[in-house]
């Protein structure tokens, strides 16, 4: 029963995906409320299996396992679909499943005349499926599996609106944003199949001692690169604020609440591994304190509520970063957990307070404070949340001091200052700017506007979120993950905290340290100065330095642009050189000669009046199925004509082909009429082109040869008329048939058929030979000798 | 290293191999003399159907996790030259038969798009190519190896002159020609002396003299080590040309191009002669030189893997960037097999017959696009999402499953392949790990230059998939998730040849020298 309803709860969501997305390709086949219900339902299923595990849990904390499917296995390595049921796993779950249900739900609503409606159902089922998968496996290479089936959701949502060329862009660069961070985790994935043959949670965690610090620097090293990419901190964190492309209900559970604490789960749950890294823990904590500082510093000169939103995220999520740095794991699930209801409902409720307020997404234009009092509390409540949540968290340790923990309560404290400034700041923004600040310029005549709260389900849905603020508040008035309180003793089978600055180099320590101390300070200064610096002030109102400071901070400190600049700028500059070396370089180096340029007059080479005269014999003779192939191969022939000689042996045979040429267009033309020709007139009679050589070059050695050649078979013939007439006649045709048959061998066979060098070879012989053949002395002595030895033969 | 042999007639009762490398030629005879083009589509069609059930009866009678030679069969024998009618399957190579098989039943269903002219024509060079290609996976010996090797030349080159798209296809067929003679040619003398090495080994041992290009034979006698590294060097040629490995690839992309829309392409793309090569002739028979070698091997590899990938990145026509996808690829599986381990190897063959299924896919879908806007490039192509979802769907799954998404064919494979890697020289899995992350880059980036953005006035009437490709695409796709999800079947086809095969590289061919005998 157990293991049946931990197996639906991911199972539930993938039937729903798979339902979905057959109807997504096939045309929409069923109807949308089929297509909803199909998706929350799914989501509600696995909610409530979550709470049956939860209870069942509670009354038996032991972690438990389940195995599902044989996976993957070669030899020892042995990879099954397993999960750990504990009681990480499980907050993590109630977390996902209910989060996704209610933005399911939220979004019948929110997408109810969107282009793409199933596609985007199947891909919120598949996202509870992949996030189910993640949280709940029992082995590094299932965690991978979900995060890159996450990873791809996240692509397909960012993407969603792809007729919108920043969406599609937004998507690919996150995906291979994450790539990088994945490179990591396969990296860490190989790194402890070599160690221990195995990625199994429980077996890879209880030897996890017999590792040298080295192995466990690296394996915890390249996690972190996953965490970073997945949880958008510094420096992999530019693809987040694109993000927020795609439709704001997937927005909130991907980048708001669920999708980016992937990399806090990821690290929580290898913490075995970071205890024992503590320079790796620094350096957690430094990339924490740093994104937060970033992102605190972003969020406040944002102007687009979901950016300022995102920004917020960001930084909220750098501080569970620097608290895992700082072993307070519990700190950071507990943080995670509430930030994630909070982040949530005010995703949710933003975009419905733009839509009320029918004004673009950017908080200075919007307008109007009237008869939305309402929506204005329930966001002053989320953002007071917010406020509270860790900055208790943070003064909870106070009571306990201990050895040592001296540092870690200061650190709290610290964390309380800077997530209680700048969020508050920031929420505080949030609503001063949406309904106080600039609601005199509204439209106050626009009946949307006077409609106010007409709507019923949004109102519906805001009390469920509501709902939810007042659950986000409760965990923030509860105490934290600190030792001691509910949380910490429901986390203790799995994560304890142990918080204090780890014992890494004191290098790493003082960057914290700076960091920290920075943070504090703009977690005070900034809310008070940093406003006030906008752009459209006069100038000279405001200090350069700050005015420089803030347009840092309003474009992300120039992150995005950087990585253009020096990242992908250079990649696809250094791609096209290589496409240029591989088709010039590689290509003369290895490629094969090119045939030998000729000069393009129609009619003019050897070649081209071989193929024209090969063409009309062959009408003639062979029928057009023939006639086409020999077209074609023209047309070839003429492309190649057109190409510069790109190889190294082209440009060679280029240079040797400046004499040949004009020995071909001289002599040759001559001389293609030379043997073939004759032939062709034995055959046929006399071709016109013969003739006119024939009478053309009379007096020439060759026209005197003629005469003299066809007067002796003038005379011959007249003679021997009656005795030889049919022996030659049969003689010739065989003669001819045999050309005939060699021409075709070798010309049509062996230039279509298979062996091109060979060809070339043939016709490089043949132009040599029709060169001799051209000069009247060498045909004329031909046919002599074969008059002389006609003669010889008949008498 | 001494394998044991299991012949045909004991395990299935009639030479089979002998009837998977003729059947398809018989058919080639009869569709000559079918004139009516539909009908002879039909009778390929048939023929190639037959031909994969008989070769997926042969992989499933095949006994898994022994490394013995199967369905044996040993006909007339050249006694002065040492060459003989000599078949077999192991682990290395029975996978590669139905895959090829699979692809011929495509390809010929595809036909009548691919080659609307001639499709009569198209079927009998496809099914040539198929048995020669069957010919050169089945064959002990190392010269009918050989042969069956170039002798896929001949319908390939048809393939690509009669067939191809591009105005410079004549050109490429030569060009195809050329490197694969040049190749083969260097390939023959190192075959030659390894039949030269046989013979002298033969002498020296007093046991009488003759030569031999039987694989059982030449795997029983040592091979100085110079001369190891010399053959090495040699067959390389051939088979780096064939692979193809950087930087022996430049034929390909033009190939690939220029070349007919599926027809050899899937099978350039999809059937990995060129590497299996490798795992099948070189390494068991040389596995000093390999060793000593594995380095190099690995480098090109890991170079192609960059290489390719950032090439493919900036392509905007499908065809071409497959090519180069195609050259990553195969550097991954030459990552994997100079691994020289037991995971090595085993990705590195998996990943093989991933290709056969991914790679040849992608090929299968540049035709699809193809036959609706001619060349697919991005400039002619452009917001098909919404016009087409279930051709994006298909590019998606294929793409991913390139990329290696877990729970896609390419993962497992990656994944051993990285293994293996890992264990034998770990800064090549970095390589490896860059190519991961380009590969997804140029694929998607393809995607989201052809598939979104704003749509294309050119294709408002672009059709959906077609009954044909529908099936096509469902029997991918069903082999893509298939292999993903439930590998063991295939591995355990491999295991036993692969665990005889990292012995050996282990031990090397000097372990034993009085099995020259017993070969006699």
């Amino acid at each position: 029963m157990f293991d049946l309803i931990v197996v639906l709860i991911p199972g539930l969501p993938l039937l729903a995906a798979l339902a979905n997305g057959v109807n997504a390709l096939l045309g929409e086949r069923y109807s949308r409320t089929v297509i909803t219900r199909l998706a929350w339902g799914a989501a509600l299923g696995s909610f409530l299996g979550t709470l049956y595990v939860l209870v069942r849990l509670l009354i038996d904390p032991t972690p438990r396992e389940v195995t599902v499917y044989r996976w993957l296995f070669s030899g020892e390595l042995n990879v099954n679909i397993a999960f750990l049921i504990d009681s990480l796993s499980v907050v993590m779950m109630l977390l996902t499943t209910s989060i996704t249900f209610v933005m399911t739900f939220f979004s019948v609503n929110y997408m109810h005349n969107e282009r793409g409606f199933s596609r985007f159902f199947t891909v919120m089922s598949l996202f509870l499926f992949a996030m189910l998968l993640l949280v709940m496996a029992n082995n590094y290479v299932v965690v991978f599996l979900g995060w890159e089936l996450v990873g791809m959701c996240s692509y397909l949502l960012i993407a969603f609106y792809c007729e919108r060329p920043n969406a599609a862009q937004a998507g690919t660069r996150a995906f291979v944003m994450n790539r990088i961070g994945d490179a990591g985790f396969l990296m860490a994935i190989f790194l402890l199949f070599a160690n221990f043959g195995t990625a199994n949670f429980t077996e890879v965690f209880s030897r996890a001692g017999e590792i040298g610090p080295g192995t466990v620097a690296a394996i915890t090293l390249c996690l972190l690169l996953a965490a970073v990419a997945k949880s958008g901190q510094l420096p992999l964190g530019t693809w987040l604020p694109r993000a927020m492309e795609g439709p704001t209900p997937s927005s909130a559970l991907f980048y708001g609440s669920v999708m980016v604490t992937a990399g806090v789960y990821l690290i929580v749950r290898s913490h075995v591994f970071y205890d024992r890294a503590p320079n790796v823990l620094l350096l957690v904590a430094i990339v924490g304190a740093a994104t937060a500082l970033f992102a605190g510093m972003v969020s406040l000169v944002q102007t687009d509520i979901k950016n300022m939103l995102v920004a917020t995220t960001n930084a909220q999520l750098g501080l569970m970063f620097l608290a895992c740095g700082l072993g307070a794991y519990p700190v950071a699930v507990f943080h995670l957990t509430a930030h994630a209801y909070l982040k949530c409902y005010q995703f949710v409720t933003a975009p419905s307070i733009l839509h009320l307020l029918h004004g673009g997404p950017d908080v200075t234009k919007t307008s109007s404070r009237e008869k939305v009092s309402v929506i204005s509390w329930l966001l002053l409540a989320g953002a007071l949340a917010l406020v509270i949540s860790p900055f208790l968290a943070g003064l909870l340790p106070a009571s306990k001091f201990a050895g040592g923990v001296i540092q870690g309560f200061l650190v709290l404290i610290a964390l309380g200052v800077i997530a209680a400034f700048s969020a508050a700041f920031n929420s505080a923004r949030l609503v001063g700017v949406a309904f106080a600040e600039v609601g005199h310029n509204g439209h106050a005549s626009d009946p949307h506007q006077r409609s106010g709260l007409r709507f019923g389900k949004p109102m519906l849905i805001m009390a469920v979120i509501a709902v939810l603020a007042l659950i986000g508040i409760a965990f923030g008035m509860l105490p934290g993950g600190i030792n001691g309180t509910w949380f910490q003793q429901l986390l203790s089978p799995v994560v304890s905290a142990n918080i204090g600055v780890p014992a890494g180099s004191p290098l790493l320590a003082i960057v914290l340290l700076i960091l920290m101390i920075l943070l504090v300070a703009t977690g005070w200064l900034t809310p008070l100065y940093f406003d006030r610096f906008r752009l459209e002030e006069p100038a000279g109102s405001v200090s350069p330095l700050m005015r420089r400071v803030y347009n840092l901070t309003l474009n992300r400190f120039w992150l995005d642009e950087l990585y253009d600049v020096a990242i992908v700028s250079p990649m696809s500059k250094l791609a096209l050189l290589l496409d240029r070396f591989d088709r010039e370089v590689l290509d003369r180096t290895t490629g094969v000669p090119v045939p030998a340029p000729r000069i393009r007059v129609a009619g003019q080479t050897w070649q081209e009046q071989f193929m024209a005269m090969q063409s009309a014999q062959a009408a003639a003779s062979a029928g057009t199925k023939r006639d086409a192939a020999i077209r074609w191969e023209e047309s070839d022939e003429r492309a190649a004509l057109d190409e510069v000689p790109s190889t190294l042996l082209g440009r060679l045979a280029a240079r040797g082909s400046v004499t040949s040429n004009w020995i071909e267009t001289t002599v040759l033309r001559r001389a293609a009429g030379g043997l073939a020709g004759g032939t062709v007139g034995m055959i046929s009679g006399v071709s016109d082109r013969f003739e006119k050589q024939v009478i053309g070059s009379t007096e020439s050695l060759f026209g005197k040869l003629m005469d003299l050649a066809a007067g002796v078979s003038g005379w011959f013939e007249k003679q021997v008329i009656g005795r030889v007439e049919n022996l030659f006649g049969s003689l010739t045709e065989l003669a001819a048939a045999v050309s005939a048959g060699v021409e075709n061998l070798v010309f049509q066979k062996g230039v279509q058929g298979g062996i091109p060098i060979a060809g070339q070879l043939l016709g490089r012989v043949l132009t040599r030979t029709e060169e001799l053949l051209g000069h009247p002395l060498v045909i004329g002595l031909i046919f002599l000798f074969s008059i002389i030895a006609l003669l010889v033969g008949a008498l | 290293m001494i394998l044991n042999e299991i012949f045909a007639s004991q395990q299935i009762g009639f030479p089979i191999l002998s009837v998977l490398l003729f059947l398809p030629l018989i058919f080639v005879v009869v569709l000559n003399f079918i004139r009516d083009d539909h009908l002879a589509y039909q009778v390929g069609l048939a023929g190639a159907l037959i031909e994969l059930l008989l070769a997926g009866v042969m992989a499933f009678v095949f006994i898994p996790e022994i490394p013995d030679m199967q369905f044996m069969e040993r006909g007339f024998r050249i006694p002065y030259l040492g060459v003989g009618y000599h078949l077999g399957v192991d682990g290395v190579s029975v996978l590669f038969v139905p895959v090829t098989a699979l692809l011929t039943v495509m390809v010929i269903l595809y036909a009548e798009y691919a080659a609307k002219s001639d499709a009569r024509h198209y079927a009998m060079a496809t099914l040539g190519l198929e048995a020669t290609m069957i010919g050169a996976f089945v064959s002990l010996d190392m010269v009918l190896f050989w042969l069956f090797f170039v002798l896929e030349l001949v319908p390939s080159y048809f393939l690509i002159t009669r067939w191809g798209t591009g105005a410079q296809r004549q050109r490429a067929a030569r060009e195809y020609v050329v490197f694969m003679i040049t190749g083969s040619a260097l390939m023959l003398v190192g075959i030659a002396l390894l039949g030269v090495n046989y013979h002298n080994v033969l002498l020296a041992s007093g046991q009488g003299s003759g030569y031999s290009f039987d694989f059982l034979h030449l795997l029983a006698v040592p091979v100085p080590e110079k001369l190891q590294t010399l053959i090495f060097f040699l067959i390389f040629f051939g088979l780096a040309v064939k692979a193809p490995i950087f930087p022996f690839h430049t034929w390909m992309p033009k190939v690939l191009e220029e070349g007919p829309i599926v027809g050899m392409s899937v099978f350039l793309v999809g059937i990995k002669l060129g590497t299996y090569g490798f795992i099948r002739l070189v390494i068991p028979l040389l596995p000093e030189a390999a060793k000593k070698w594995f380095w190099l091997m690995a480098l090109l590899g890991g170079i192609g893997v960059v290489y390719g990938a950032l090439i493919a990145l900036i392509q905007t026509n499908l065809r071409r960037m497959v090519a180069f996808s195609s050259l990553s690829h195969m550097g991954v599986v030459m990552l994997g097999i100079f691994s020289l381990n037991f995971y090595g190897f085993q990705g590195g063959l998996l990943q093989m017959i991933n290709l056969g299924i991914t790679g040849a896919g992608l090929f299968f879908f540049a035709g699809f696009l193809h036959t609706r806007v001619g060349p697919p490039d991005t400039s002619s192509l452009g917001g098909l999402v919404h016009n087409v979802p279930l051709l994006t769907a298909t590019f998606l799954i294929l793409a991913l499953a390139g990329v290696g998404l877990p729970g896609t064919n390419g993962f497992n494979g990656e994944h051993l392949i990285m293994l293996g890697t890992y264990e034998q020289h770990w800064y090549m899995a970095i390589a490896a790990s860059v190519g991961t992350f380009l590969t997804a880059a140029y694929f998607l980036w393809y995607f989201q230059r052809a598939f979104m953005g704003s749509i294309n006035p050119l294709i408002h009437k672009m059709a959906d998939l077609r009954p044909r490709e529908m099936f096509i695409v469902a029997v991918l796709g069903g082999m893509i998730f298939w292999i993903g999800l439930d590998t063991g079947p295939i591995l355990r086809r491999m295991n036993g040849s692969l665990k005889a095969l990292t012995i050996r590289v282990e031990q090397g061919s000097y372990v034993e020298p009085q099995t020259a005998a017993a070969v006699k």
